[in-house]
């Protein structure tokens, strides 16, 4: 099982890399680089066709090599070009070929420096992928011999999400490492008129107030479902992080160097992003560390690691 | 430990929180005049104004002028004794926690079976009138509406009313969503609905007749007050300001201004409306008269486009304000669950979608039944009746807060005391007297129902009497 980081022509390869590098020392795996070339439709056999392709097949040498020299000493690396009609579909192919274990991605050029954007590549592969997709936030880097120091696993109260902080469980454990999980209360959208006249301001932080002792109680029962395994990771603590918004709500848990944060992203779907955007996909907007989205069809995989640590 | 007397369990009384100056009052915001005034108007224009003069004209007559006045003066002095008891507890909540706070449960609770009707009822009653427009742009626009059975209640000659239940439902999902409902929102809404109301009264006014106005008062004084009573209705709102006068920059001078002014601003937009649909159509025509402004309208100008812009400003508005009702109902009773006071069920926070859901849909799903089944005049009136006792709960609470703690610290103190108070009980008790017997029936049931809950379950369930309780037994071991 190994670790395979998609690298791009034309797009800085530090960011996924380093990421890759990251997490191929901290799971113990291998990292393999791959770049799709993009198959014209109709296989063309024009001169001019073949002739592009091969300017397409050495750039994309060319990416993969200054890749490789961006990986520290003392992890496997591999490198890997194939051809595919779209850079997702390749990219799963091989995914699903060699077995890999995570899939690591760069964030969309159009996201600002530290935050995670989806790119086209990225959106893509949430619907389909079967793997947990770690995406790296623009201008990311690692030192040489860093190691994962916590994973976050992002909690919403559902059963679903309980069993994929359970599976972060499994992971931070085999990692060595420390286990958080993360709730959010943005308090968004608290009316200001309207909505709450005649009832006064307070009652929606009462609503608030109720959720987070909910919460309280599900991550309690999980901390201590948690510590009933063996192994368990070297720490593990819940927290809640609250603000007026999505940002002030992520920002308000500190986030720490060599931490990733995992989403269950479940209802990442296009309708509800493109409608009113979901949970997972305003988490990920204002996420300062890289992000592994557990895509729905990978999350039974990824919870089922804790079932037979059991 | 003694148990406590049935008296000292009737009227145990909810301390005051005491909030420190922690940074979590910087979420405190500071309403200025202008905004907190809008929240008057915002709140209280769109509830009733629709379709109620189809109800109240056939009962008052064109001195439905009067009852509008009469309705709305009465609103105003409620109003202003919600304001002195809001500014008296330092705690923001519905009526319900005022009256906790000073009267006690038992009050508490009686209020609460009126805000029960003044926000439950009342967001059937919207739905209905919402349905009426509905039909009307349905008809306007695609030539069609609903057949009679699926728009109208029972005794309305239909079977359900499936547009009301429809919009109940729709609000409900987006409750359970959590929609909030932004400053922007509230002021487009605002405009939306006084821009409407502004082209009734502009195309209304060119079909002046003055004959219309001849058999001023067909039903004499009786009539007007009777008026008054179904009309009251759409001044419901109008203590949202009073509530928001703990975040009011200013209360003492600025919540009687915004007070004043939203009345007066409310109450000219009433009269004017009614103005102009009387000058413009006879009183006997607006009896039954559904979707009445757009009806009235097409009436002057024969043809159908002024209709279809008030029906299309009425769907919009009157979809708002449902939003803003319900929204109440299930914070009232969420509030009220808080306490021991409501089953526990509506206190249950989704977690996943952070919104009460389970205390939504029951309450849609309640509301929609009295939506789909009961006719207008009489939800109306429930509403009403419901909003008039809750404010003459609070104008005697006044009173006996002022007799019981009279250094009690006031944010804002009623003029004139205590006078308002006095005029505020009589006017809330002279309305409710010209009711229908079967409204006052109806309520008088309804609120023993309530304080029977309470005796059995409510009393007994209190949070704060487990409170009293475990500080007293604090203090016994200290």
């Amino acid at each position: 099982m190994s670790i395979v980081v998609g690298v791009v022509p034309g797009r800085d390869p530090r960011p996924p890399v380093r990421l890759g590098a990251l997490m191929a020392r901290s799971y113990g795996r291998r990292l393999v680089l791959v770049s799709i070339i993009s198959r014209p439709w109709g296989s063309g056999g024009s001169g001019v066709d073949a002739e592009y392709l091969r300017y397409r097949e050495s750039e994309t040498a060319r990416c993969l090599e200054a890749a490789a020299t961006m990986v520290p000493d003392g992890i496997a690396v591999e490198q890997l070009s194939r051809e595919a009609h779209s850079p997702h579909s390749g990219l799963r192919r091989v995914c699903r070929e060699i077995g890999a274990h995570r899939l690591v991605l760069g964030s969309s050029e159009d996201a600002p420096v530290g935050r995670i954007r989806l790119g086209g590549v990225s959106t893509g592969l949430l619907h389909s992928a079967t793997l947990p997709v770690a995406l790296a936030p623009r201008g990311f880097d690692a030192a040489d011999s860093e190691r994962i120091t916590r994973i976050s696993a992002a909690f919403n109260g559902t059963g679903t999400s309980a069993r994929l902080v359970l599976g972060a469980a499994t992971v931070a454990s085999a990692a060595g490492t420390q286990l958080r999980i993360v709730a959010f209360t943005p308090r968004q959208g608290r009316a200001t008129t309207g909505l709450e006249a005649g009832l006064g301001a307070d009652i929606e932080d009462e609503i608030v107030e109720q959720w987070e002792a909910e919460i309280q109680q599900r991550t309690q029962k999980l901390i201590t479902e948690i510590s009933e395994r063996e192994p368990t990771p070297t720490r593990t603590e819940a927290v809640i992080g609250s603000g007026e918004t999505w940002d002030e709500a992520v920002a308000d848990v500190a986030w720490v160097p060599g931490e990733v944060l995992m989403i269950g992203s479940r209802t990442l779907g296009a309708l509800t992003r493109l409608s009113l955007g979901s949970r997972a996909a305003k988490i990920l907007k204002n996420a300062p560390v890289p992000v592994v989205l557990v895509p729905h069809r990978a999350g039974e995989t990824y919870a089922a690691a804790a079932d037979s640590a059991r | 430990m003694p148990t406590p007397t049935l008296r000292q369990q009737l009227f145990r009384v909810k301390p005051v929180p005491v909030y420190s100056e922690t940074p979590d009052s910087g979420l405190k915001r500071s309403i200025g005049l202008f905004p907190l005034t809008m929240i008057g108007v915002g709140g209280t224009i769109g509830t009733g104004i629709f379709f109620i003069l189809s109800e109240a004209v056939p009962i008052a007559g064109p001195a439905v002028i009067v009852s509008f006045i009469i309705a709305g003066v009465v609103a105003g002095l409620s109003a202003l004794c919600y304001a002195e008891l809001a500014g008296s507890v330092p705690v923001s909540g519905s009526s319900y926690s005022y009256a906790y706070s000073t009267l006690g449960e038992l009050p508490a609770m009686g209020v609460a079976a009126c805000l029960l009707l003044e926000y439950g009822v009342s967001t059937a009653a919207v739905a209905v009138g919402w349905s009426q427009y509905v039909n009307q742009l349905l008809l306007n626009l695609f030539g069609t509406q609903l057949p009679e059975a699926l728009s109208y209640a029972p005794e309305e000659g239909g079977i359900v009313n499936l547009p009301a239940i429809i919009l109940i439902m729709l609000c409900a999902l987006l409750l359970i969503r959590g929609a909030a409902q932004s400053a922007i929102t509230n002021t487009v809404m605002v405009v939306i609905k006084i821009a409407v109301l502004g082209f009734f009264v502009a195309v209304g006014f060119t079909g002046w007749n003055a004959d219309h106005f001849a058999d001023f008062a067909p039903f004499g004084f009786a009539g007007v007050m009777t008026g008054a009573g179904i009309i009251f209705f759409s001044f419901v709102g109008l203590d949202a300001v009073a509530t928001a006068g703990d975040e009011a920059k200013n209360p003492r001078r600025n919540l009687p201004i915004a007070l004043i002014s939203a009345l007066v601003i409310v109450a000219s937009v009433y009269v004017l409306v009614a103005l102009a649909g009387l000058g413009a159509q006879k009183a006997e025509d607006f009896d039954g008269q559904s979707a009445g402004l757009s009806a009235i309208l097409e009436e002057i100008v024969g043809a159908q486009w002024p209709g279809t812009v008030v029906a299309i400003g009425a769907v919009i508005s009157i979809f708002s304000v449902t939003l803003v009702v319900l929204y109440g109902q299930t914070r009232i009773l969420f509030a009220m669950s808080k306490d021991g006071m409501a089953p526990k069920v509506f206190q249950q926070v989704n977690p996943r979608t952070m919104t009460p859901v389970r205390n939504t849909l029951i309450v849609s799903a309640v509301v929609a039944v009295l939506a789909g089944v009961l006719p207008i005049n009489f939800l109306a009136e429930m509403t009403s009746i419901g909003t008039l006792a809750a404010f003459l709960v609070v104008s005697i609470a006044v009173i006996v807060l002022r007799r019981r703690e009279p250094n009690l610290e006031r944010s804002f103190r009623v003029p004139f005391y205590p006078v308002i108070p006095v005029l505020s009980i009589i006017g809330c008790l002279w309305i409710i007297k010209d009711l229908r017997p079967v409204t006052i029936f109806v309520f008088i049931i309804w609120t023993a129902l309530v304080l029977v809950w309470y005796f059995f379950t409510g009393r007994k369930n209190s949070v704060l009497a487990r409170e009293l309780a475990a500080a007293e037994v604090g203090e016994a071991i200290r």
